[in-house]
Parts: C-alpha cells; sequence; structure tokens
C-alpha cells in the first residue's frame, strides 16, 4: 500500500510534463508557422525607418507605401484595433531591443490612449509570447489573474487558446493580407455614426502615462526621434471629449527637442465628413490624404528639426 | 384464510390481470420476479386483489408492501377481524 | 462553485486531503463548511434559504418519528410547504405572475401584479427535493430521524451533489455520513478515474457541440433543415453529456472520499422505449417522482383502473416538465412525455404482437432508433428559447434537404452551423460527430460495466495512454468560454 501514494505523484509529475510539452510545442508551432506582424516583430524581422504604434487610429490611418513616397523612408504600421498603449507598450518596448533601429518612432494617440480596457484586446495575438517579460508585464497589468496562471499554471493556457488562435494556427498567414501593405488595413467603409452622441471624458491613469514617459525616453537614448501624432477626429465627436485640452497638455510636457507632437484634430480636414467612416476614424480616401499629410511634416522635421 | 390458499387465488388474479399463464408465487416473491408486473401495472394488480378479496388497503400499507408475504399477512389480518 | 472552474480544481484536492488528515469526529464539520464555501461562491446571502429549511426539516423529522396520527402528518405538511414554499417563490412566482398579467390584460381586468427581481439560488430545485424525501421517508417509517443536526445539514448540502444532484435517498446518504471511512487507493482511483471521464463528458464534448447548438438555437430562422436537425442531433448528445459528466464529478468526487452515490445515468440512449428512458435517464428524479408522487396519486385512484395510471402519467410528466423550469416550453416538453408513455402503456400488448414478427435484433434495433429519434425531437422544445421558436423548428426540421445532395451543399451547411468560419466552424462540426463516435464506441465496449472503466483491464501503458489523451484533450479541445452546466438553472 506504501507504492500507491508514490503511483499518484508519479502519474501527476508525468502529466505536468506532457501538458507542458503540449503547451511549448503549441507555442512553437504557432511562432513558426504564423506569420502575422506581431510575430514577426517577436522574431525581430521588422526593418522599417519610420515605426507606427497605435490603436485602430494608427492602424488604418497610417499607409506606409505614401509615407515611403513622401519621404523616402520604409514604413511599418504596427497598429491595432481597440489597443491602448498599456498593451501596446510591450510592442515598442520589444522593438527598442532590437540592435538596428528606426529613425522615426510614431506614436498614434488616440482619445482613451492612456486608458484601460477591462480585457485584452484580441489576447491570442499575445499569449505564445508570454514568456516575453514586456508581453506578459502589459498584459498582467490589464488582466492579472488570467495572465499569471497563462503563465505560471501548465495547462491553464490550453483552456484560453480560442477560435481566433486556431483559426491562425491552422491557415497561417493566409489571413493576413496586412503583410502586402506593411500593417496597413485600410477601411473602404461608409459613414456610419454609431455610439451615443454625449459628451464624455477620455480615458486617463497617471500610472500608464508614467510609463509612456519611460519608453519615450528609452527610445531617446537610442537616438530614436518620437513623434506624437493627435490623427484627425471629425469635429463633431472632437468636440464631445470633454478634457481633450487637458490631454494634450500632458502629451506637451513629454516634447522636447527628440520629442515632436503633431495635432491633427485641428487640421482643416477635420470639417470633412466625407473623410471619415465614424467619428475617430478616416476612411481609405481620407486615411491617404492624411498619409500624405504626416509624410510631408515628417520631412519637414528632417529639414527643419522641428514640425 | 391459510396461507397457501391466499397465494392460490393470487396465483389466478394474477394470471388474469398481467394475461400469463403459469404464474406461482410465495411469500417472498417480489414484483420483479413476475414477468408484468411492473411499476405500471401494479395499482391494477393491488386494485384487482382488493375487489377479489373484498378488502381495502390503506395508502401508507400499500407504499410498505415489499412482496407478496406482505400483502398476505395484511390480508389475513382484516379477514380475520 | 462550478465544476469546470479553475477554483474546483484548488478545491477538490485540498478538501479531500484535509478530510484524510481530520480525525474521524471532525470530518462532518469539515465537510459542512467546505459545502457551505462551495455553495456560497455563487450568491452568499441564499445561504441562509438552505438553512431555514435545513432547520425545519431537521425539526420536522424529529416530531414526526415523535407523533401519532394525524400530528405526523401535521408535520410532514408543514416540511413539505416549507420546502415547495421556497421553490415556488424563488423559481416559479415570476411565471406564474406573468401569466395572470397576460389573462388579466387579455380580460382587461386592470391589475397586474409585479414581478420579484431575484436571481434563482443554485440547485434550489434538487435539494429541496432531497430535503423533502427525508422527511417522507420518516414518514412513511422507512428512516430513522437524524438526531445529529450536523449530519443531517450535511446530508442536504453535501458538496458533490449539492447543485445538480444525484438526488439521495436518507438511507442511502445518511447511514453513510455516520460511517467511518479510511483512506482507500481504490476508492481514490475509481473516484479520480470517474471524474476525468465525466470532466471530459461535459468539458470536451457538451461544450464543444455547445457551440454548434447555440449558433443554431439561438437564431432558428438563419438556417435550413439540415442544420437544425445536425443541431438538435448535437443537442441530445450535448445535454447527455453535460448532466451525465456533471453526475460523474459529482460521484467520482464522492468516491475519493468513501461515499457512494446513486446511479443517475445508465446509457439512456440504448432505451427500447420511452418508458425505458426514464428509468435509464435523470434516475434520481424519475424515481423520487415515481415514488413520492405517480404511486401514491395512482394508489388512492385505483378504482379508475387503467384511467388511473393515464391520469397519474400525464400529471406526473407536466410537474416534470415544470420542474426543469419555470416556461410554458418545459411544460410541453414534459407533457409530451406524458403522451407518449400513456401512448405506450395503452398499447402495449397490441405493439409486443407486432413487434414479435420481426426477428429479435431488428425488433431492438428498430426499438431504439425510434426511441432515440423521439428523444431528439422532443428536445427541440427542450432547448428552443421560446414555444415558438420550438414550433418553428418542427415544422422545417425536413425542409432543404435537398440542397446536401452535392459537395458544396455539404460545405456550406457545415460552414453555417459552425458560425461562418471556414475553419473552425468545420472544425467543430466534424470533431462533433467524431466526439459522438468516440462516445458511443466507448458506451458499447462498455455495456457490461460503465465507460469509466474501459481501460481498467488494459495494460498499465495503455491505461496511462489512455488517462493522459483523456486529460490533454480536456486542455486542448475543450471548450472553455464559460459555459455553464445545462441543469445549472434548475
Amino acid at each position: 500500500m506504501k507504492k500507491k501514494p508514490l503511483f499518484f505523484i508519479l502519474f501527476s509529475a508525468v502529466l505536468f510534463l506532457l501538458v507542458y510539452l503540449v503547451q511549448t510545442g503549441i507555442d512553437r508551432s504557432y511562432n513558426k508557422n504564423v506569420s502575422n506582424k506581431f510575430t514577426r516583430l517577436f522574431n525581430h524581422k521588422i526593418d522599417a525607418n519610420v515605426m507606427i504604434f497605435g490603436s485602430s487610429v494608427a492602424y488604418v490611418h497610417f499607409d506606409p507605401s505614401i509615407i515611403k513616397n513622401v519621404t523616402g523612408l520604409s514604413a511599418y504600421n504596427m497598429g491595432w484595433d481597440g489597443t491602448f498603449f498599456v498593451q501596446y507598450n510591450c510592442l515598442i518596448k520589444e522593438y527598442l531591443s532590437y540592435e538596428k533601429q528606426c529613425k522615426y518612432l510614431i506614436i498614434a494617440a488616440d482619445i482613451d490612449n492612456l486608458g484601460k480596457n477591462e480585457l485584452i484586446t484580441r489576447p491570442d495575438l499575445y499569449y505564445s509570447h508570454l514568456s516575453n517579460s514586456y508581453v506578459y508585464n502589459s498584459l498582467h497589468e490589464i488582466e492579472p489573474d488570467k495572465i499569471w496562471k497563462a503563465k505560471y499554471i501548465p495547462g491553464y493556457k490550453l483552456t484560453l487558446l480560442n477560435k481566433a488562435f486556431y483559426n491562425d494556427l491552422f491557415i497561417g498567414s493566409r489571413i493576413h493580407k496586412t503583410d502586402t501593405s506593411n500593417g496597413y488595413e485600410p477601411q473602404n467603409l461608409k459613414w456610419d455614426k454609431t455610439g451615443t452622441a454625449k459628451p464624455f471624458n477620455a480615458r486617463y491613469e497617471e500610472r500608464i502615462y508614467t510609463q509612456l514617459q519611460e519608453t519615450i525616453n528609452t527610445a531617446v537614448k537610442k537616438g530614436i526621434k518620437v513623434i506624437i501624432v493627435f490623427p484627425p477626429m471629425y469635429e463633431e465627436g472632437y468636440r464631445l471629449v470633454l478634457n481633450m485640452d487637458w490631454l494634450k497638455e500632458k502629451y506637451k510636457v513629454l516634447t522636447n527637442k527628440n520629442v515632436y507632437m503633431i495635432d491633427y484634430t485641428t487640421d482643416t480636414m477635420c470639417k470633412n465628413r466625407s473623410y471619415f467612416y465614424n467619428y475617430g476614424h478616416l476612411n481609405t480616401g481620407g486615411a491617404s490624404i492624411f498619409s500624405t499629410k504626416i509624410g510631408n511634416d515628417i520631412n519637414n522635421i528632417i529639414a527643419t528639426g522641428h514640425n | 384464510m391459510e396461507t397457501q390458499e391466499i397465494l392460490t387465488q393470487m396465483n389466478s388474479i394474477l394470471s388474469k390481470v398481467l394475461r400469463k399463464k403459469d404464474i406461482e408465487v410465495s411469500v417472498t416473491t417480489t414484483a420483479s420476479d413476475v414477468d408484468g408486473w411492473d411499476s405500471l401495472s401494479h395499482m391494477i394488480i393491488i386494485d384487482s386483489i382488493e375487489k377479489h378479496f373484498g378488502v381495502k388497503f390503506k395508502l401508507n400499507d400499500i407504499m410498505r408492501f415489499n412482496n407478496m408475504g406482505d400483502i398476505v399477512s395484511n390480508i389475513q389480518g382484516k379477514l380475520s377481524n | 462553485m462550478l465544476f469546470n472552474s479553475f477554483q474546483f480544481l484548488l478545491f477538490f484536492p485540498i478538501v479531500t486531503i484535509i478530510y484524510f488528515l481530520l480525525p474521524y469526529k471532525l470530518r462532518w464539520v469539515h465537510l459542512l463548511v467546505a459545502s457551505c464555501i462551495f455553495y456560497m461562491a455563487f450568491v452568499p446571502i441564499y445561504i441562509l434559504i438552505l438553512l431555514a429549511t435545513i432547520i425545519i426539516d431537521y425539526i420536522a423529522g424529529i416530531m414526526i418519528e415523535n407523533a401519532e396520527g394525524r400530528r405526523r402528518r401535521a408535520f410532514l405538511i408543514l416540511s413539505l410547504v416549507a420546502n415547495i414554499g421556497v421553490l415556488v417563490i424563488f423559481k416559479y412566482y415570476n411565471f406564474f405572475a406573468i401569466n395572470i398579467n397576460t389573462l388579466a390584460d387579455a380580460s382587461k381586468a386592470g391589475f397586474s401584479i409585479p414581478l420579484l427581481k431575484i436571481l434563482l439560488p443554485i440547485g434550489l430545485s434538487f435539494h429541496t427535493f432531497q430535503a423533502m424525501s427525508y422527511t417522507l421517508e420518516v414518514y412513511r417509517d422507512n428512516q430513522k430521524a437524524e438526531r445529529h443536526f450536523g449530519i443531517y445539514a450535511l446530508y442536504v448540502m453535501f458538496y458533490p451533489q449539492l447543485v445538480a444532484g444525484p438526488i439521495e435517498r436518507p438511507q442511502n446518504l445518511l447511514d453513510q455520513f455516520h460511517a467511518k471511512h479510511d483512506f482507500s487507493y481504490d476508492n481514490c482511483r475509481d473516484g479520480i478515474r470517474l471524474m476525468i471521464w465525466g470532466f471530459f463528458k461535459k468539458i470536451v464534448i457538451a461544450d464543444r457541440l455547445a457551440i454548434i447548438v447555440n449558433n443554431v438555437y439561438n437564431d432558428p430562422r438563419h438556417f435550413n433543415g439540415v442544420a437544425l436537425t445536425i443541431a438538435t442531433l448535437f443537442f441530445a448528445f450535448q445535454v447527455y453529456c453535460d448532466f451525465s459528466g456533471y453526475t460523474d464529478i459529482a460521484r467520482g468526487a464522492a468516491k475519493t472520499m468513501g461515499y457512494d452515490l446513486m446511479l443517475n445515468f445508465n446509457r439512456p440512449f440504448a432505451s427500447k422505449s420511452v418508458t425505458e428512458i426514464w428509468r435509464r435517464w435523470h434516475i434520481s428524479l424519475s424515481t423520487w417522482f415515481f415514488d413520492y408522487l405517480f404511486n401514491p396519486l395512482v394508489a388512492s385512484l385505483r378504482k379508475w383502473g387503467r384511467w388511473a395510471i393515464v391520469f397519474g402519467l400525464l400529471f406526473t410528466f407536466f410537474l416534470s416538465g415544470l420542474w426543469h423550469g419555470a416556461n410554458w416550453k418545459y411544460i410541453i416538453w414534459g407533457s409530451v412525455y406524458g403522451v407518449a408513455l400513456v401512448y405506450e402503456f395503452l398499447t402495449k400488448n397490441f405493439r409486443k404482437k407486432i413487434f414479435s414478427v420481426l426477428p429479435p435484433t431488428v425488433n431492438k434495433t428498430i426499438s431504439i432508433f425510434l426511441t432515440f429519434s423521439f428523444f431528439v425531437l422532443a428536445s427541440v422544445f427542450f432547448r428552443g428559447k421560446s414555444v415558438k421558436d420550438a414550433l418553428y423548428i418542427f415544422a422545417h426540421l425536413f425542409k432543404g434537404w435537398k440542397s446536401v445532395c452535392s459537395v458544396s451543399g455539404i460545405k456550406s451547411v457545415i460552414t453555417a452551423i459552425g458560425g461562418n468560419d471556414t475553419v473552425y466552424g468545420s472544425f467543430n462540426v466534424v470533431i462533433g460527430f467524431l466526439l459522438i463516435a468516440f462516445l458511443e464506441i466507448i458506451q458499447f465496449r462498455t455495456k457490461d460495466t460503465s465507460p469509466e472503466n474501459i481501460v481498467r483491464n488494459s495494460s498499465s501503458i495503455v491505461k496511462w495512454s489512455y488517462y493522459y489523451f483523456l486529460i490533454i484533450a480536456i486542455f486542448v479541445i475543450g471548450a472553455y468560454d464559460n459555459q455553464e452546466f445545462i441543469y445549472f438553472q434548475f
């Protein structure tokens, strides 16, 4: 009978090992076979002069091919829908750990950039990178309990792998057309004003603002020029954000000879509804015009040292 | 009435109700021993027994019948009064 | 607390290990505390409901035993009223109110009853029935009243079966709480084996099938007959795996500590008649209704002869439907079974004669097929979001089958029911069929024992590989978007 409790221990030990192997196997397979901009970033395969980070206001606004035409600099769009600075900070930090660096780092600041979602957006894009401490720290800020368990308890992550993850794993890079457009995803949509039309305050957390400062400092130390961009907003929507001026002041504090701020919310294109498909997002036509503008502003910075 | 006599009469009651021949019960027979005596035919059998012997079982007694012997002793108790 | 949660994965080993470390005298305290924690993980304040009914039933049990004649009946009625009362208020009040209001509206009576905004306490339908079986058995002199308050409380609250059964009888359970359980490797191994199989059925099979079922049943008008049929078929297996899986986890958890809970499912899809279904499906509930409702009812109406049974069946299944949920669709579902059972009862000899012309294997196969088809069709009412939806689904089950006579037709159905996502959608449908096949093969091969024992007599390598396969499958193929147990809301 003394052998029997040992039996349970042995069984459990082999089980833990098996589960750990399956988990690791799935992660390796994902990193090898899935070719989306996230895995390419983490495999250090992205090489551009202008790196663009942000939420959907980065993803659908900045056209790298137009920027290249205007500035002669290669560009890559790492923006992704629904992610705020606290989440995509890990992407920037990972990029900054490369040996070869870009010349310009653009951070597209949308309204809630310095706030926090309750849930991680598209966690499946990050699950196979949880061993990366930047990724772990960023995601842990948003859903600490779940991410802690996903990293440290073997098998827990397996229960989180969902439809989106397996879709990517099995179809691989087929569905990510964005590699041909360097991360940019134009939105050929018609105007659709969704959501309530009530005034509101943009979200803000001091702790996240501090993280932004740190990341900007790291970039500057590596000789990169940082450009904080406020993308265009349709003026009717812009007026609903009560603390916009205050927010802009906070960002302005961060500017110096290496950190620029370009505010397109006061640009004339904000009055023209035909460029937008909702309050905060430009359609394809609007994005092309905007990309040209940002290209020109980058040229200004190169030429004169300020915007 | 003697136990064996009651049992003999039980045999003919069950044969009639269940439409089977050659049913033979003893005091230890339970419903599961008799083909066709299931939960649904149970009350019909009880009713037929009551009509045949001219007795009326109490609800509590019916719930407590575990085997043929219980029914037989209950009947004997009623008939001797 | 849900069984398929991380909390339970911690709760179970801790509770079980402490159980065996404590001296016998303290174990009931430990189990009671653990059961309270388990229950209060849901809505803590509801523990007061449990406490109230436990106190009432504890007192009623002792009083019934000590009293004579009418007084015994009075205390029994007190217990029944308390339990049913709690059930009516928390589960059925709104249903009655809504229906009365609808009638009042239609007849322009000018009043309306307010609705209560309360959440249904988990396991209410289960523990109230289990408590009532206690007082009923004491009343029938089949059970001695429990004098130890803590043990009685444990009878009601024992965590493995607190939330979704099996609905136990005092004769089976109370004595076990008085007995001394030593650690037994065999019990532990059997219990854990049962739990693994239960988790597999629930998390891998039931929850994965649920994805397809939910897609279709949430918007039935969007789908053709083929899709509706597949989804309904999947639902039959989903509800079986969900509920029997839960029961297996419950019985397994109890077994590791040496407790035996009654069998609740016994290969129901092998039933050869609708009557037989209820001897194999949710056995603890059907025997409860049989012993405490049907039997006494038919006994008191026995002078009606066969019609007593007809009435008994219809009434019992009407209530059984109502037990499953405060909604007309459940009542219809139950009544459909009542009608089917009446039909089988009245035509028993006739059908026997007709089917006896066939060779026994054909007879058996046809019977099983017809019975299973009935089960699947009846479950349209169980799963449909409303009576209206259910009727729509019925009317359209056999439409659109011509379109699947081509490969592209089949592909489009699979994509549609999988949620219009080619990879994941087809994956789920194909995996669904494979899992059902896997389940049925195992059930078939373990006809004479039980499914969790399939590799019991195999070599160690086969055994370990099989269990590792099940466990890894639970992690990888399991569906985890917080699918709740279907019977959870009861």
